[in-house]
C-alpha cells in the first residue's frame, strides 16, 4: 500500500465534498451519465477510484459492481451512496498497484479522475489489464494534460502546486493506456482536450 | 461541457472578475516600473498565480474544475501583463480586466467547439 498518497487522499477526504460535489458534478454530470451508461448489468464490473462516491449517481440500476479506493476515509464517507445504490455494490479501500482480485476477474473496469493520481500509471494500468478479462471494456472519465498552447504550459506549471494536494494536472493519460498495452476504441473530448473518455478493450 | 444559461454567466463573471484583480495587482505592483519586458513576463506570472488562488478558493466549488482553472488562468495571465506594461488605474483597470475575460470566454467556448466531440481512434 502507498502510504503518502494514502495519507493525501485522507486529508482530502475532508473537503472532497465542498470542492467536488456541486461545480464539478453539476458540470461533468452529462458526460458521466453517458461514460458510466455504459456499465451493463449481469458483468462484473470494477470501479476506480471511488472516493466519496459522488459519481454513483451517475451509475445506471442493477449493475453488479465493485468499488476500490486508496483512501478508508474516502470509503467511510462512501459508505451511505454505496447502500443506496440500486443494484449490488460493495466499496473496499485497495491501492490499484496491489489488487487482490484474481486474473481475469472483471468484464468491464470503469475509472474516473483516477490516473492523474495513480503514482506509477502504466504500472496501474497494467494492474487493470491483469484483472480484466481479454476482450474487457475499460471506460476512463480522466482529465488530463493538454497538447494546446498555452494550456499545456499552464498546466505544466500547475501540476507540481496541485499534486501536493490532490491530482496531478500534466498526465499524458492516452499514451499511459496505450503504453499498459490496451486497445483504444474511442477517444471523447469533454473540455477543450483537458477532460476526456477514454474506451479501449482488453 | 456543460453550457447551459448559469454556467455561462458564471463563466463571464468569473474570467471578468480574476483578470480584473490581476489587472489591479500588477498594476499597482508594477505598473510598466520594470521596462515592458521584464513587466510583461512578471505581470503573466503574477496574474497566473492570482488566478489559481482566487480559483481554488472561489470558483472551483461552483463552476466546475478544468473549466475554471484553464481559462480563468488565461486571463489572470492577459490580466497581469497589461497591469505589468501598463500603469492603469480606476475606469481603466475595470475596461481592461472586463473586457479580457470575456474575451478570453468567447475564444475557449469556440475552442471547446473545435476540439471536442468523439474520436474513433486506430491503433
Amino acid at each position: 500500500m502507498d502510504i503518502v498518497t494514502q495519507e493525501k487522499w485522507d486529508r482530502a477526504a475532508r473537503t472532497f465534498d465542498l470542492m467536488s460535489a456541486y461545480g464539478p458534478e453539476w458540470r461533468w454530470k452529462p458526460a458521466k451519465l453517458k461514460a458510466f451508461g455504459r456499465m451493463q448489468p449481469g458483468k462484473k464490473i470494477l470501479f476506480l477510484a471511488l472516493g466519496t462516491g459522488l459519481d454513483i449517481g451517475a451509475f445506471p440500476p442493477g449493475c453488479d459492481i465493485i468499488a476500490i479506493d486508496i483512501s478508508p476515509k474516502m470509503v467511510e464517507k462512501a459508505q451511505a451512496r454505496v447502500e443506496a445504490y440500486d443494484g449490488n455494490m460493495s466499496a473496499q479501500v485497495m491501492d490499484v498497484h496491489d489488487m487482490s482480485f484474481p486474473d481475469n476477474s472483471f468484464d468491464q473496469v470503469f475509472t474516473s479522475c483516477t490516473f492523474c493520481s495513480v503514482p506509477d500509471p502504466v504500472g496501474g494500468l497494467k494492474a487493470l489489464k491483469r484483472v480484466l478479462r481479454p476482450g474487457g471494456e475499460l471506460h476512463m472519465f480522466e482529465h488530463t494534460g493538454s497538447h494546446i498552447f498555452p494550456f499545456n504550459f499552464m498546466m505544466k506549471l500547475m501540476s507540481p502546486l496541485a499534486s501536493k494536494f490532490g491530482p496531478e494536472t500534466d498526465r499524458d493519460t492516452v499514451a499511459n493506456v496505450h503504453a499498459a498495452g490496451f486497445e483504444i476504441r474511442e477517444i471523447n473530448n469533454v473540455f477543450l482536450d483537458t477532460v476526456k473518455t477514454i474506451h479501449a478493450t482488453n | 461541457m456543460e453550457t447551459r444559461l448559469p454556467f455561462i454567466i458564471g463563466d463571464l463573471l468569473a474570467n471578468a472578475f480574476v483578470a480584473t484583480v490581476a489587472v489591479a495587482l500588477t498594476s499597482w505592483l508594477i505598473g510598466g516600473d520594470w521596462g515592458m519586458a521584464v513587466g510583461m513576463l512578471a505581470g503573466m506570472v503574477i496574474g497566473m498565480i492570482v488566478a489559481l488562488i482566487l480559483s481554488l478558493t472561489m470558483l472551483v466549488p461552483v463552476l466546475g474544475v478544468m473549466e475554471v482553472m484553464s481559462p480563468c488562468m488565461l486571463s489572470g495571465m492577459f490580466g497581469g501583463m497589461w497591469g505589468g506594461m501598463w500603469a492603469l488605474s480606476g475606469g481603466d483597470v475595470f475596461r481592461w480586466g472586463i473586457g479580457t475575460g470575456l474575451i478570453v470566454v468567447v475564444v475557449i467556448y469556440g475552442l471547446n467547439l473545435f476540439v471536442t466531440g468523439p474520436r474513433k481512434v486506430r491503433t
